[in-house]
C-alpha cells in the first residue's frame, strides 16, 4: 500500500471519486436498513430529550410540561456546584484518555516484538475489556481496601513509600486514581487497534530503513509513529466522548467523593434525573455537556486534519 | 456457494434464536409484580417461601417476584413510574419513597394498613407517610450503633454498658480512652460518606438544620447541628482514640479489623450484625452491641426503614396491599429482617425475633433500639436530598478529615443550601 | 513476509543488540502483565473463598481451599445459566444483525457524496456524546410504543442502534480502502449492484465484519443501564442484571458469589477473543485508518 507513491494515490483519488458517481447512484437505498432502526431508536429519542432541556419536565404522575425557552440554561449558568463538577469531567476525560492511550500505546509495542509470554500477554491485554464493568469498579476497590488491602499489603511488603495511602479515600489521591482504573479499563480497546496498525507496517520498509543506517529513534519517530497518527486520533476523540459521559466506575469507586473530588458531571446530570426527578433541569446539563465535547473535538479533529493536510 | 452458506448461518442463529425467546403460559386470575432488593442468600429464599406460600393461599391473585439490585432502584422505579410499567408492588427505602409520593406515583395505604398501624411505632409510620397518607409500609430498619469486642471488654476488666438511655456519647468518648493504649486505637468508624450518619445521629442533639419546614425553608446551623461532626473530630484529633487510618472507609469496612483484634470498638449500622455472626459462627468472635447513643437531647435517630408500596398505576391495589399485610406477619417480616441483619418494624415480628434471637446479647440488644426511630423532620425539606449529596457530603469529608475547620463546615453548609439552583 | 524478514542479513546484527533493551523490555512486561492480570486473578481468588475468610483483615492470594458453593450458589439458585443463555442470544443476535445492517450502510456512506457521509459522521458523534442516562426514557417510551418491552427483542433493537454509530464508522473505512475498480469490472461484466455488492464487496470486507462482530458482541454481552431499564421478568434477565444483584446497600457485596458469576461470565469473552485476536488485529487496521 504505503510503496504505491503519493502522485499514484492522488490519481486513483481522483478517478475513485468520478467513478463512485457513475456507479453508485442507488447506494442510498442500502442505507435504509440502517436508517430506520436508527431514526426510530435514536434520532427520535434523542431529539426528545434535547427538547426536553427547554421545558420545565419534571417527574410525576400526569404532570404538564410547558415550553420554557432557555430559562433552564440561564439557571444552570449559575449553577456553580455543576461547574466545578464540569471542570472535574475534562480533567477526568481528558487524563484517562491520554493515560490510557499511554499505556495502551506501549503494550501494542511489546505485542508487536517477538517476544516470551506472548500469548498470555494477548488474552491479558483483554481481561479489563471482558470483565464485566459491574465487577470491574468492585473489584479494584477491594484490592485497594485502605490499611489491609492486598495492594496496601504489597506496597508494605516492599517498602514504597506511602504504602499505607488509602488510595480511594484520600484528597490527593483519589482522583488520579480513579483515572488509573479508568485507564485500565479503557486500554484494551487501544491496544488492539494501535497493534492492528503496527502489524500493518510493511517489513520491507523496515527493513529498508534498517539498511539505510536509520537507529531505533528514527525508525520509531519516521516509521512508526505516522503509522498510528490516524488511528489514534481517532481514539483520542472517541474515548474522550466515552468517558465524558460515563459515571458507572466512579459511582461505585467514590460515589463522587472524597471532598467532591471525583465528582463527575455525567453523575451530577444522572443525580439530577433519576434522584431529584427534574427532567428538564438535567436534560439542559446534558446539551451543554455535548455542545462543549462537539466543541472540543471540532478543534480536535480540525487541527490534527490540518496536519496532515500539511505532511 | 461460500455466502449464501454465511447467509444460511445467519439465518439459522436468528430462527433458533427466536424460538428460544418463546413467552411463558399465564396462570389463570389476576397476577401482580413485586420488584425486591433481596440479594443475601437468606432473604432471597425467606422471599421465595413467602411469596410461595400466599400463592398457594391466593390462587387468583398470585405474585411474581421480580429482583432489583439496591443501587438502581430508583432509576428503574423512575423509568417504570414515566412508562407505566411499574410493578405492582416493590420495597424501596423511605427517604426515596417520599420523592415518589410528592410526585403522584404511590397508592395510599392508610386504610388498608390501618389495623396494623398500632403495632408500628409512630416514628416510623410517619416516615413512611406524606400529608397524613400511608406511602410506605415500614417493614425493616437500621440503626446506628457501638459494636463492642466483648473478650478485649473482659480482659481490660471493663464492664459492657447495658439497658436503653443510659449510655452517652461523653460515655462512649471515656470508654474509647480506656481502650487506646500501646499504640491501639479504641475505636474504629468508616466515615467515607458521612452525611447521612451526622444528620441521624444529630437527632441525639435535637438537630435540626431547617426552620420553617411547613412553610418557606431556611437553612440554620448552629450548636445542635454543629454537635455531633465536633465530637467526632474530639475524638479523632483531640482524644486520638478514633483510628485515622480507618476514617475513609466505608460503613462496614473496619469489620475485619474489628474481628482481627484491633480495635475494641466500632462504629457502624446495626446490619454489620450479620458479618459479625459470620465470624462468631466460624471463629467463636465475642461480640456484642452497646445501647444506643444518648445526647443532650435523647437517644433517638433519624428513621429510613425500609417500605412496601403500591403504585398507583397498579390495577390491583386491594390485592397488593393484601399481599403487603401477609408480609408483614410477624414470623414473615421477623424472618425477612433478620435475614438483613435489620429490625423488624411490628411489635409482633420484633417479639418473634427476639425470640429467635434470645441467645445472642448484641441481637437483643439492637433489637430493643428501634423505639428510637424517628422522623427526621429536615427530610421533608425539598432540596433537602441534593443539599445533602452534593454539599453536605464533600464538607462533612473534609471536616472529619482535618481539612477544613468548623466555622468553615458551618458556612459551606449555609451557603451551599442557598446556592442550590 | 515475517519468514522472509528473518533470513534478511541485517537481522542478525538486530539480535545481539536486543540483549541491551531486553531488560527494560521485561520489566515492561512484568509490569503490565501484573497491572492487567492481578485483579482477575483477585477475582478468581476471591470466587473460591468462604463468606468467613472474606472477612480477613489481611486477605490472601490463595484461599484456604475450594469452596466451590459460590459457584453452585449463582449457578442453581440466582439462574446464571437462563442469563447467560439470554446474554448469549443478544449478544449473538446484535452482532448478527449489526453486520447485516451495516454493510450495506457503510457501503452507502463511503461511496455516495460528500454530505450524506459528513451527516452520518456528524450524527455517529453526536450521538454518542449525549449522556445514555438522559435518552433513557424517551428511548424507555419508544421501546415501549413499538411493543417490545421486556422482550429480547427490544433489547436487541436497542444494542443494534447504540452499535451502529461505531460499526458504520469502522466499516465505512473498510468499504473505502476496497478500490472502486473492482466494482467497475464487475459493472462490465453486467452484474446489477446488489450483485456487486454480494459477490465483490462483501468477500473483501469479511475480516472488517468479524473485527465489527466482535465489538458488538462484546459490548451487548456486557452492558447494563439499558437491560437495566428495558427488562422486567426474571426469565429474559442477562448477565450483568443477575451480577448486580450481588450487590447491598452502602457498599456490601456478596463477594464470594458475585466474583465467581464475574469469573465465569468474563472466561467465554476471553476465550473466544484469544482464537479471534489474530483475524481482530488485522481487520481493525483498515477501518481504523481510513474512517
Amino acid at each position: 500500500m504505503s510503496s504505491v507513491s503519493t502522485k499514484e494515490v492522488k490519481l486513483k483519488k481522483a478517478k475513485k471519486s468520478k467513478k463512485a458517481k457513475l456507479y453508485n447512484r442507488g447506494a442510498w437505498i442500502y442505507a435504509m436498513p440502517a436508517f430506520i432502526p436508527l431514526v426510530l431508536l435514536s434520532v427520535v429519542p434523542l431529539s426528545q430529550a434535547v427538547w426536553t432541556a427547554f421545558t420545565d419536565s419534571v417527574a410525576g404522575f400526569d404532570v404538564k410540561v410547558s415550553f420554557i425557552g432557555f430559562e433552564n440554561f440561564r439557571r444552570l449558568a449559575g449553577d456553580t456546584l455543576f461547574w466545578q463538577s464540569f471542570k472535574i469531567g475534562i480533567i477526568w476525560a481528558v487524563s484517562v484518555t491520554f493515560l490510557a492511550l499511554f499505556l495502551g500505546f506501549g503494550l501494542a509495542l511489546l505485542l508487536n516484538q517477538k517476544l516470551r509470554f506472548l500469548g498470555l500477554m494477548r488474552v491479558l491485554s483483554l481481561v479489563p475489556w471482558a470483565m464485566p464493568p459491574v465487577v470491574v469498579a468492585i473489584m479494584w476497590s477491594l484490592l485497594l481496601r485502605p490499611q489491609s488491602g492486598p495492594i496496601v499489603d504489597l506496597f508494605t511488603a516492599l517498602h514504597i513509600p506511602g504504602a499505607q495511602t488509602d488510595w480511594l479515600g484520600d484528597f490527593n489521591t483519589a482522583l488520579p486514581t480513579v483515572i488509573l482504573i479508568g485507564a485500565w479499563v479503557g486500554m484494551p480497546v487501544i491496544t488492539v487497534s494501535i497493534l492492528a496498525a503496527l502489524q500493518g507496517i510493511p517489513t520491507e520498509m523496515v527493513e529498508a530503513a534498517i539498511i539505510d543506517g536509520a537507529n531505533a529513534w528514527k525508525r520509531f519517530r519516521y516509521i512508526t509513529l505516522p503509522a498510528i497518527r490516524a488511528i489514534t486520533s481517532a481514539l483520542i476523540a472517541l474515548n474522550i466522548i466515552w468517558n465524558f459521559s460515563s459515571f458507572g466506575l466512579v459511582f461505585v469507586l467514590t460515589a463522587g467523593g472524597p471532598g467532591g473530588k471525583t465528582f463527575v458531571p455525567a453523575l451530577f446530570a444522572y443525580n439530577e434525573a433519576f434522584k431529584y426527578g427534574n427532567f428538564g433541569y438535567a436534560a439542559s446539563m446534558g446539551v451543554v455537556m455535548a455542545l462543549a465535547i462537539v466543541g472540543m473535538l471540532s478543534i480536535y479533529l480540525r487541527a490534527t486534519k490540518k496536519e496532515d493536510t500539511q505532511r | 456457494m461460500k455466502k449464501s452458506k454465511l447467509f444460511a448461518v445467519v439465518a439459522a442463529i436468528a430462527m433458533t434464536a427466536s424460538l428460544a425467546v418463546t413467552i411463558p403460559a399465564r396462570a389463570a386470575g389476576i397476577e401482580m409484580t413485586y420488584l425486591t432488593p433481596a440479594y443475601l442468600k437468606g432473604t432471597v429464599a425467606s422471599t421465595e417461601r413467602i411469596v410461595a406460600d400466599w400463592n398457594k393461599a391466593n390462587p387468583n391473585a398470585t405474585v411474581k417476584i421480580v429482583y432489583g439490585d439496591v443501587n438502581n432502584m430508583q432509576d428503574k422505579l423512575t423509568t417504570a413510574f414515566a412508562g407505566n410499567v411499574a410493578p405492582d408492588i416493590f420495597q424501596h427505602e423511605a427517604a426515596s419513597i417520599l420523592e415518589f409520593s410528592k410526585r403522584g406515583y404511590l397508592a395510599d395505604l392508610s386504610r388498608e394498613m390501618a389495623p396494623l398501624k398500632k403495632t408500628i411505632p409512630a416514628g416510623l409510620w410517619s416516615v413512611g407517610s406524606y400529608k397524613n397518607r400511608l406511602y410506605g409500609a415500614p417493614t425493616m430498619t437500621q440503626t446506628y450503633t457501638v459494636f463492642a469486642n466483648v473478650d478485649a471488654f473482659k480482659k481490660a476488666g471493663v464492664k459492657i454498658p447495658t439497658g436503653t438511655n443510659t449510655f452517652t456519647w461523653d460515655d462512649y468518648r471515656e470508654l474509647a480512652k480506656k481502650f487506646t493504649t500501646d499504640g491501639k486505637y479504641g475505636v474504629a468508624w468508616g466515615l467515607r460518606s458521612p452525611a447521612a450518619m451526622t444528620m441521624i445521629m444529630g437527632m441525639n442533639y435535637n438537630a435540626l438544620f431547617f426552620r420553617g419546614i411547613t412553610t418557606v425553608p431556611q437553612i440554620s446551623v448552629n450548636a445542635n447541628e454543629l454537635e455531633v461532626p465536633t465530637r467526632i473530630h474530639q475524638m479523632i484529633y483531640t482524644d486520638k482514640t478514633i483510628d485515622p487510618a480507618a476514617l475513609t472507609m466505608t460503613g462496614a469496612g473496619p469489620v475485619p479489623g474489628f474481628l482481627a483484634g484491633k480495635y475494641a470498638m466500632i462504629f457502624a449500622a446495626s446490619y454489620v450484625a450479620s458479618d459479625l455472626d459470620v465470624a462468631a459462627k466460624a471463629s467463636g468472635f465475642n461480640w456484642t452491641a452497646l445501647p444506643l447513643l444518648k445526647g443532650s437531647a435523647s437517644n433517638k435517630q433519624g428513621a429510613n426503614p425500609q417500605t412496601l408500596s403500591v403504585s398507583k398505576q397498579s390495577k390491583y391495589p386491594k390485592q397488593a396491599a393484601a399481599f403487603i399485610r401477609f408480609m408483614l406477619q410477624d414470623a414473615n417480616l421477623a424472618e425477612l429482617a433478620l435475614g438483613e441483619g435489620l429490625i423488624p418494624a411490628t411489635t409482633g415480628s420484633l417479639k418473634s425475633a427476639l425470640a429467635t434471637k434470645k441467645d445472642s446479647a448484641g441481637w437483643t440488644q439492637i433489637l430493643d433500639d428501634g423505639e428510637a426511630l424517628v422522623l427526621a423532620p429536615f427530610t421533608l425539606v425539598p432540596n433537602y436530598q441534593k443539599w445533602k449529596d452534593t454539599v453536605l457530603q464533600p464538607a462533612m469529608q473534609q471536616y472529619l478529615q482535618g481539612k477544613i475547620s468548623l466555622s468553615e463546615l458551618k458556612k459551606r453548609q449555609v451557603e451551599g443550601y442557598k446556592a442550590i439552583r | 513476509m515475517s519468514t522472509a524478514s528473518k533470513q534478511l542479513p541485517a537481522i542478525p546484527v538486530e539480535k545481539k543488540k536486543r540483549k541491551y533493551y531486553l531488560i527494560p523490555t521485561y520489566i515492561a512486561v512484568v509490569f503490565y502483565v501484573l497491572f492487567l492480570g492481578f485483579p482477575f486473578i483477585w477475582m478468581f481468588s476471591t470466587s473460591l473463598k468462604t463468606p468467613y475468610e472474606l472477612l480477613q483483615l489481611h486477605p490472601s492470594l490463595i484461599p484456604d481451599g475450594f469452596y466451590w458453593q459460590n459457584y453452585i450458589d449463582i449457578i442453581e439458585k440466582r439462574g446464571l445459566i437462563n442469563s447467560a443463555k439470554n446474554s448469549f442470544i443478544i449478544a449473538l443476535l446484535t452482532a448478527a444483525l449489526t453486520t447485516v445492517f451495516t454493510v450495506p450502510a457503510a457501503y452507502a456512506i463511503a461511496r455516495l457524496r460528500k454530505v450524506f457521509s459528513g451527516v452520518a459522521t456528524a450524527w455517529i458523534l453526536i450521538s454518542q456524546v449525549f449522556p445514555v442516562s438522559l435518552v433513557i426514557i424517551p428511548l424507555f417510551m419508544a421501546v415501549r410504543r413499538i411493543g417490545l418491552l421486556d422482550t429480547i427483542w427490544g433489547l436487541v433493537l436497542v444494542y443494534l442502534v447504540a452499535s451502529l454509530p461505531f460499526a458504520l464508522w469502522m466499516l465505512k473505512g473498510y468499504v473505502s480502502s476496497i478500490p472502486v475498480d473492482l466494482e467497475e469490472a464487475g459493472a462490465m461484466d453486467g452484474a446489477s449492484s446488489f450483485q456487486i455488492l454480494v459477490r465483490i464487496v462483501f468477500p473483501l470486507l469479511v475480516p472488517g465484519i468479524v473485527a465489527t462482530a466482535l465489538f458488538t458482541f462484546l459490548n451487548s454481552w456486557n452492558e447494563f443501564f439499558f437491560a437495566l431499564v428495558l427488562i422486567q421478568s426474571p426469565e429474559n434477565e442477562t448477565l450483568p442484571l443477575t451480577l448486580a444483584r450481588f450487590m447491598g446497600s452502602e457498599g456490601q457485596v456478596l463477594l464470594g458469589p458475585l466474583a465467581a458469576g464475574a469469573f465465569l461470565a468474563t472466561i467465554p469473552s476471553l476465550v473466544i477473543f484469544g482464537v479471534m485476536q489474530r483475524k481482530l488485529a488485522s481487520g481493525l487496521l483498515a477501518g481504523a485508518v481510513k474512517g
